[in-house]
This record gives C-alpha cells, sequence and structure tokens, in this order.
C-alpha cells in the first residue's frame, strides 16, 4: 500500500513538472515583450530593452525554461508578480482558500447530490423519478453556470435580498458561488450514477444477495452501490476539470478574490510569473485530488489494490488511464 | 500440407465474415437517431436555432449593432420581442446575428479538434511503436490542463476574435480526440492483424481504411455533436471575462457581460441571451444522447 | 438416504408470465409437483423450458416489471408462499428455502470478502453478532473444503470450482430445508464438476435438505436425484422416480432426449438430435406442445389439452397417445 502511494506522488511529481513545462512555453510564446506591457508604449526602446533584461526575458528559451523550473520546484520561489511587485507566493496563499473552499465544496456538493439523483433514477428505471431526475440532470447540463449564477444573484439577492451577491464578508457569499460551481457536475454524476446503476442492477451477485434474503434497502446499499461507485469516480477528473476552469468566470461574477481571478488579472496585464503559479497551482489541486481519486479508487476495489502495490507502478499508472 | 492449411484459414475466414463487420452507414446512422423522439426534439430545436441566425435578416428588421433603434432598457413589449439593451439596440436581432458568433464557434472548434484528433490519432495508430507512445504521453500531459484554463491563456496570447477563438477552444479538446481514435485504431487493429495473414493481396493500407475509417467516424461524430455545447458555453465565458469575441459584437457571452452591471434593475437583458445559449446546449445534448444511444445499441432495457 | 413420507413443499398449478413489450410470454404454464423431506427432484430441460422460473418463483425473486405469476399456489409449512407478504418472504429467503446459481464466476459480489457474505445471510437471519458469524463463516468455509482462514480474500482470488463452493456455503449457512440449485455445475470443468456434486450430495444427506435440481445434463440426474420431472414448454411432460424415467421413458420427448446421448460403449456416425426446436414461448402451438417435433403425433395430438396419463406407479406422463409411445 505504500508503496501504492509512493508510486502515484512520483506520477504526480513528473506531471506537475510537465505541465510547468507546458505552461512557461506558452507563456513564452505569447507575442509582445512584457517590458511593452509593463512601461506603456510610451517607452523608448532602450528602457524597454533594459526592462527586458532586467526580467531575464532575453535569454534563450531553455535557460530560461531551466531557470524557471529550478526555482520553481527546487527553491519554491515563484518569484515577483511583474505588475504588483510583490511575491507571487504570498498573494497565492492570500487567495487560495477562496478559490479552495468554492471548488472542494462545489466537488463535495455535486458529488453527493448528483450521485444520490443518479442511484433514485437508476433504482426507479422508467418510473417518474427517473424521468424527473434525467430531466433536471439535462436542464442542468445545458445552462451554463455563469448564467445561472447570474440568475441566482438576481434572485436571492436582489428580489430576496437573502445572500450577498459578492464579496467575501461571510459563510453565506460562499453559498451561491457553491452551489453555481456544482450544477454541472450534478449533471454528471447524475447520468453516469443512473447508467452505472443499471448495469450493476442486472448483475448475478445483485440476485444472489436478495435469495439470502436481505432486504432491498440493504441490496441496494452494500451490494449495489460500491460496485456502482467504481465508474463514477472515474469522472470526477473530469468534473474537476470543469470546476477549476468555471472558478475564473465564478470568481468573476461574484467578485470573489480568489485565484481565478488572479490570473484573469495576471493574463491581462501581462503577469508571467503570476500567470504560469496560478496555473501550476490548478494543476497542482487538479493532481492532488485525483491522487485522493486513485486512493479511493484501490481503497474500495480490492482487485486494484493488488495490481498496483506491485512494482513498476509509474508505468501502469499511465496506462491504467487507457484501461 | 499447404493446401490442408489454406483450406483451414479459408474455412476461418469465412466463419469470421459471419460475424458483421462494423461499418456504419451514415443513412442507417441517421435513421436511427431519428427514431428516438428526445434527438427528433433536439434536432428540431438546432435547426430551429441555426436556420433563425442565418436567415437573421428576414427575421428582423433592425441593426444588431447601431445604438437606438429604439429606447433603451425597454422590456419586452410589441415592438421589440425581446426588448432593448443599454444602447437601445434590439436584444432579439441581436440574439439573432449573435448566434452567428457563438454556433460558428462551437461547431468551428468542435470540427477543428475533430480533424486534427483525426490527424494526429491515425498517426499515433498507423505508426505504433515509439511514435505512438510519445504520441500518447504528449497527450497525458496536454489533457492534464483544463480545457478552460488552456483556452485563457491561449486566447490572451493570440487575442480576441473569431478565428483565435476557434483556435483556442479547441485546442484544448484535442487530447480527448486523439485518445479515442487511437482506441479505436487499437479494437480494430487487434482484429485486422489475424486477417492480414490471408488477404496479402491487399495491401494493409486499404485494409486500414476500409475498416478503421467507418469505426472511426462514429464515435468521433458523437463527440463532435457532445463538444459543440460545451465550446459555446466556454466560448461564452470567454467572452463574459474579456477574452474570446468582444463587444459590440453580438455574441451572446459578450451580451451577458455588458449586461452585468445593468442586471439588477433590468434582469431581461441577461435573461434572454443566457435563455439562447442554454437552448442551444440543451438541443444538442438531446441530439448527442440520440446519436449515442444509435450508435452503441444497449441490449438490455 | 431415507426420503420421508411428508410433503414439505407442494406445487400447485404454477402459471408465469413474462411482458415484454406488448408480446406475452408463456414461461410456465400449469406446473404442480410435491417434494417430500429428503427428496432430490430433478428438473430436466433444455434452456428457456422454464426451470429457472418455476424454482425463481419459489423464491419470489423474479424481476418485476417483466415477470408476473399469474395463478397457482406454492404450499410450504401449510402456507401458500405465493401469497405472503414480502417481509415475510425476507424471513424465508436464505433461510428456509436457500438458492445457487449457475455462474460462479458473477454470483458473488467482487467488492466484498466471501467470509462478509456467508455471513451476510447469518446476520439477518439469526440473533448472532458479527464476530460469531464470522466464525461460523469459517466453519462453513472448512464444511466445503476451503481452509477457513482464506475468509478475508476476495472472490477475485478464487477459482471458478472454489467460488461455487463458496455460493454452497453461503446457501447452507442458515440450514435451510430446501436447497434450490439451478444448473449448479453447468459452468464448471467436468472434473470440478463431480467434486461439486458430491459435495452437494454429502451435505443434503447431512442436513437432511430436500433439493430441486435444475439441469439438462441427464448424467448429472443420474447421479444425484431420486425423482425426475422434465419440463417442456413450461409444463412437465413427464415425471416419476429415477429409475423409472431412466429405464422406462414414456413421453417423446424423453426419449428423444435419452436417444440424443452419444453413447460411451458404441460407435456412433451420428447423434440423433430431435428434431425441429423449442416452440415460440409468445405463440405456443395447439394442443400438445410437443406435436409438431414429435414422431408418434396422432390427429388428436394437434388440438386439445392432452391429460396426465398414469403408465406405472408413481411415473406420470402428459401425452395423448401414451400407449403408442414405445421406446
Amino acid at each position: 500500500m505504500k508503496k501504492f502511494i509512493l508510486n502515484r506522488i512520483l506520477a504526480m511529481i513528473i506531471t506537475l513538472i510537465l505541465t510547468a513545462v507546458i505552461i512557461f512555453t506558452i507563456t513564452y510564446l505569447i507575442p509582445g515583450d512584457p517590458a511593452s506591457a509593463l512601461l506603456g508604449t510610451a517607452a523608448s526602446a532602450a528602457e524597454k530593452e533594459k526592462m527586458n533584461h532586467l526580467l531575464g526575458v532575453d535569454r534563450p528559451y531553455l535557460v530560461q525554461l531551466g531557470d524557471y523550473l529550478y526555482k520553481t520546484f527546487i527553491k519554491f520561489d515563484f518569484g515577483e508578480s511583474w505588475v504588483y511587485k510583490v511575491p507571487v507566493f504570498q498573494e497565492l496563499l492570500k487567495r487560495m482558500p477562496y478559490t479552495l473552499i468554492i471548488g472542494l465544496g462545489g466537488m463535495i456538493l455535486n458529488v453527493t447530490l448528483g450521485i444520490y439523483l443518479g442511484v433514485v433514477a437508476g433504482v426507479n428505471e422508467g418510473k417518474w423519478q427517473d424521468n424527473v431526475t434525467m430531466a433536471i440532470a439535462m436542464i442542468l447540463a445545458s445552462a451554463p453556470d455563469f448564467w445561472v449564477a447570474l440568475l441566482m444573484i438576481i434572485l436571492f439577492s436582489v428580489r430576496l435580498g437573502w445572500l450577498p451577491p459578492f464579496g467575501v464578508g461571510s459563510a453565506k457569499n460562499f453559498i451561491l458561488p457553491i452551489i453555481a460551481s456544482s450544477l454541472y457536475g450534478i449533471a454528471v454524476n447524475a447520468r453516469y450514477g443512473r447508467n452505472s446503476i443499471l448495469e450493476v442492477f442486472r448483475e448475478d451477485y445483485i440476485t444472489t444477495a436478495r435469495a439470502k434474503g436481505v432486504p432491498e434497502k440493504y441490496v441496494i446499499r452494500k451490494h449495489m452501490l460500491p460496485n456502482a461507485l467504481m465508474p463514477i469516480i472515474t469522472n470526477i477528473g473530469g468534473i474537476l476539470s470543469r470546476i477549476i476552469a468555471g472558478s475564473v468566470v465564478i470568481e468573476t461574477v461574484f467578485s470573489i478574490p480568489g485565484v481565478g481571478l488572479y490570473l484573469l488579472n495576471a493574463v491581462n496585464g501581462r503577469d508571467y510569473p503570476a500567470i504560469r503559479s496560478s496555473v501550476l497551482f490548478f494543476a497542482f489541486f487538479t493532481s492532488v485530488v485525483m491522487l485522493f481519486v486513485d486512493l479511493a479508487y484501490a481503497a474500495l476495489d480490492p482487485r486494484i489494490k493488488a495490481r498496483y502495490a506491485s512494482v513498476g507502478g509509474v508505468k501502469r499508472w499511465k496506462n491504467r488511464r487507457r484501461e | 500440407m499447404e493446401k490442408q492449411t489454406t483450406g483451414m484459414i479459408s474455412s476461418n475466414y469465412r466463419y469470421r465474415e459471419e460475424k458483421p463487420v462494423k461499418s456504419y452507414l451514415t443513412l442507417e446512422i441517421i435513421e436511427r437517431t431519428l427514431k428516438s423522439v428526445t434527438s427528433k426534439i433536439g434536432l428540431a430545436i438546432l435547426l430551429i436555432i441555426v436556420l433563425s441566425c442565418i436567415f437573421a435578416p428576414l427575421l428582423t428588421k433592425y441593426d444588431p449593432n447601431s445604438p437606438n433603434v429604439g429606447p433603451r432598457f425597454q422590456t419586452p413589449n410589441a415592438e421589440h420581442i425581446m426588448g432593448t439593451d443599454e444602447l437601445g439596440r434590439d436584444i432579439f436581432t441581436r440574439l439573432l446575428y449573435g448566434g452567428r458568433y457563438s454556433l460558428g464557434i462551437g461547431f468551428a472548434a468542435s470540427a477543428f479538434s475533430v480533424l486534427c484528433a483525426i490527424i494526429i490519432g491515425s498517426i499515433a495508430g498507423y505508426f505504433g511503436g515509439k511514435v505512438e507512445t510519445v504520441i500518447m504521453r504528449l497527450m497525458d500531459v496536454w489533457s492534464a490542463l483544463p480545457q478552460m484554463l488552456l483556452a485563457i491563456l491561449i486566447s490572451s496570447a493570440l487575442g480576441t476574435g473569431f478565428f483565435n477563438t476557434v483556435l483556442a477552444l479547441g485546442i484544448g479538446e484535442i487530447p480527448y480526440g486523439v485518445r479515442m481514435i487511437r482506441a479505436q485504431i487499437l479494437s480494430v487493429r487487434s482484429s485486422e492483424y489475424l486477417e492480414a495473414a490471408e488477404t496479402i493481396n491487399c495491401s494493409k493500407l486499404s485494409i486500414m481504411f476500409k475498416h478503421l475509417l467507418p469505426n472511426v467516424v462514429s464515435p468521433m461524430i458523437i463527440s463532435f455533436t457532445m463538444q459543440i455545447g460545451g465550446n459555446i458555453t466556454l466560448a461564452a465565458g470567454l467572452s463574459y471575462i474579456g477574452l474570446g469575441i468582444q463587444p459590440p459584437a453580438a455574441e451572446w457571452g459578450a451580451m451577458l457581460s455588458s449586461a452585468r452591471s445593468h442586471m439588477m434593475i433590468y434582469p431581461h437583458l441577461i435573461i434572454f441571451p443566457g435563455l439562447a445559449i442554454g437552448l442551444t446546449i440543451l438541443a444538442t445534448n438531446l441530439l448527442g444522447d440520440g446519436l449515442r444511444d444509435a450508435l452503441d445499441p444497449r441490449l438490455r432495457k | 438416504m431415507s426420503i420421508s413420507s411428508d410433503v414439505i413443499l407442494s406445487v400447485r398449478n404454477l402459471e408465469v408470465v413474462y411482458t415484454a413489450k406488448k408480446k406475452i410470454v408463456h414461461a410456465v404454464n400449469g406446473v404442480s409437483f410435491d417434494l417430500r423431506r429428503g427428496e432430490t427432484l430433478a428438473l430436466v430441460g433444455e434452456t428457456g423450458a422454464g426451470k429457472t422460473t418455476i424454482a425463481k418463483s419459489i423464491l419470489r425473486i423474479l424481476p418485476n416489471p417483466p415477470a408476473i405469476v399469474k395463478g397457482g399456489q406454492i404450499i410450504m409449512d401449510n402456507e401458500d408462499l405465493l401469497a405472503k407478504p414480502e417481509t415475510e418472504m425476507l424471513k424465508i429467503r436464505g433461510k428456509k428455502i436457500a438458492m445457487i446459481f449457475q455462474d460462479p464466476m458473477t454470483a458473488l459480489n467482487p467488492l466484498m470478502t466471501v467470509g462478509d457474505q456467508i455471513a451476510e445471510s447469518l446476520l439477518y437471519h439469526t440473533d448472532y453478532d458479527r464476530d460469531t458469524a464470522l466464525e461460523k463463516a469459517k466453519e462453513l468455509l472448512e464444511m466445503v473444503g476451503i481452509p477457513g482462514e482464506r475468509y478475508c480474500e476476495y472472490p477475485f482470488q478464487f477459482s471458478g470450482g472454489m467460488k461455487q463452493r463458496v455460493v454452497i456455503a453461503m446457501a447452507l449457512a442458515c440450514s435451510p430445508d430446501l436447497l434450490l440449485a439451478d444448473e449448479p455445475t453447468t459452468a464448471l470443468d467436468v472434473t470440478i464438476q463431480a467434486q461439486i456434486l458430491e459435495l452437494i450430495n454429502k451435505l443434503k444427506q447431512e442436513r437432511e435438505m430436500s433439493m430441486i435440481l435444475i439441469t439438462h445434463d441427464l448424467g448429472v440426474v443420474a447421479q444425484t436425484c431420486d425423482s425426475v420431472a422434465v419440463i417442456y414448454a413450461g409444463k412437465i411432460v413427464e415425471y416419476g422416480d429415477k429409475k423409472s424415467i431412466f429405464l422406462n421413458p414414456a413421453h417423446p420427448y424423453t426419449i428423444g432426449l435419452f436417444k440424443s446421448i452419444p453413447s460411451l460403449t458404441e460407435d456412433v456416425d451420428k447423434l440423433t438430435p430431435i428434431p425441429g426446436h423449442l416452440p415460440d414461448p409468445t405463440n405456443l402451438p395447439p394442443g400438445c406442445a410437443f406435436h409438431p417435433r414429435c414422431q408418434y403425433c396422432m390427429e388428436k395430438c394437434r388440438s386439445g389439452e392432452p391429460e396426465y396419463v398414469e403408465v406405472e406407479p408413481g411415473h406420470i406422463v402428459l401425452c395423448k397417445n401414451s400407449e403408442g409411445v414405445k421406446v
């Protein structure tokens, strides 16, 4: 088991490094030099050149890449924001909690509610619960989350005055953002949950359990559900990606000073260190959650635990996703 | 000895011939999809929306971009069935013309990513070996970044505008398509090698094209349809945060962002564009579901 | 093995249909038999004849939307099982009547240890706490020939034959009076088949259980059963004790079944299958359901339901032409 975890962590680090390379390359390829953005077009060529030299962007690609990787991963120095002159790391730390609260809150909400709806739909196949739940899921999957967020603001903040529309004053501020983040995930989990339950329903071991005299309630809980969860968990990565990406927009809508908004401002201001670090933060967050998902996978399914606790874990991990 | 072997193999070959080779004819697909009610509804809605946007000038007399064709901030009435916005422009008109952007980006980005995926996936599948491994590793890392983040980065690099947004969105989708194509190729390849022993006359290339393409086409069609919805939402999101397509272009997301400051008092500015997006995506989702059910028939139900 | 004369299960005129997309499948059309304590009854017939449906009806675990029990009674302990409320059936399943299924590979929950799965019936039907139940589970494993320490292992760690043993242990955990075995050896290798049958027999004798064994393998019947009921198109076409059926088959279908077995002693050029195929259960032929394939068919067989005729004491056959049928 320990070997398994270590393998995963190693894989995670490798992916993060590769992701950092890609992020760096993309920002490197952004046309225009930072000096022009920072100093404005009025600055002279000489000033720009000096600034570029100061920032280090006139060095060859590989040198910059190496420098960046070294600083980020070995020294954990994320650099200073070129626009605000504050260390990026501080900023990220300040803003991380907000983004994390919304992201994790959204995940928890969508996993629980989504799976519950999916199970209800699957177990009652063909009946009204099934149709209603799937209709809800279809609507949730279609409506753009930031639009629903705006509508919720109109309804709950303006018309009803129950919840604050923006900012991060109190816990109440997070209710709407979390709900908005979770919508897509609820839809996906409900649909995949339903499919999963339908497949498990027909399995022989369910009939065996019934033949043993296990009441239907427990048949669902102890036999169907654990087996149905596996494919659902596979989806969590995709949902998480959406939530993270969506955080940029959600934070814009609700004016939440989180990492998403930070990224957006950084992008608009050509603030490379901030851009790189924010994206890396998101990648890191995703990887950590995926790590837990993989662990959950292994904890749930004894077959996987047996398979991956052995040598050659990293290679097998890369291949696993294709299974 | 030789005669015996040939005999055995050809009888094997005949046996395998009995199992229908999966060739999905487009007509068959269309036929089966149209059987399901939900996909018919989806197709209908989509067609209505698409045609309305294409034939916008026939449906509305107003100009989408010139301000003050009517009084500002009008709620829906007989003159302007969806009201007017903050610059006095008719919202319904703007939706129709703006739909050209939103729908256009959605379709174009999906088409772009599907095409690239087919090319890259085929290369990976055809050459196999080291080439394939390298490409798949690349796809792994490529897909580690969420599509939206990638789109934001690329969008900021390239700037706003139709084609830039198409690229920004399409690039992020490619790895998923590549994986799907490669999986299809793998499954076909393993059955192909057995027949390759006999059909030494036919070139491997032609076998692959005859059997490969049909297998690849169907999941790609599904993928394409499902992606349209996602891309439209992402495009709207990009426009909302200031990338993508910007005002005064009437892209639905841009409309939402300009309406933000006024929405508290005039919610209709937000309701209609969002409804347009939602309805379009609902239509593509329904259609995509119908397609998926038609192409992967479930035996039990 | 001693078969007492008291009847523990009595099935009367069982009728089950499946409704599938506006068509009605007549799966079981009036089946009646008695089962005595300690007796093993074989339900023999081809796949789709309705054998499994009969067994599942006894336990009432038929999938409810498609399957409907249209009529009949199943009487055990002077009570009609078909009329019982579900809460009482829960007490009977696993405790008084147990069932083992055909495919051991899929019959066990892959995510639960075998010990937990065996203990599950104990937990629901007795007052044992979890630890005691697991201890009992270990004993049960030993009883079926699996080392007790393996109770904490998962199904994927067992071979097919061993999985079937686990299934047997699970079924017998609460010492049921009746065991329904649905083709328990069909999915196993021949050598394992023999072992499993031996095991089932041994346990049956030790616990004085009655058993209904569903099979399409006459060899299995010969080895383990006391009486035989031949099922065709949802009806019992022949019923009797093993000796009478094997030495003196009376129904053309049964005769056909025996004839189609390859002989161990003679050289045969061709096998003699029964011509034709099973009738479409949504559209059964009029009169005797077997008449289209029967070589002794007479005009009167084509219409009007046949009735049971007693050929020998205790040996009945559903045929209008019972005198005309000779081996």
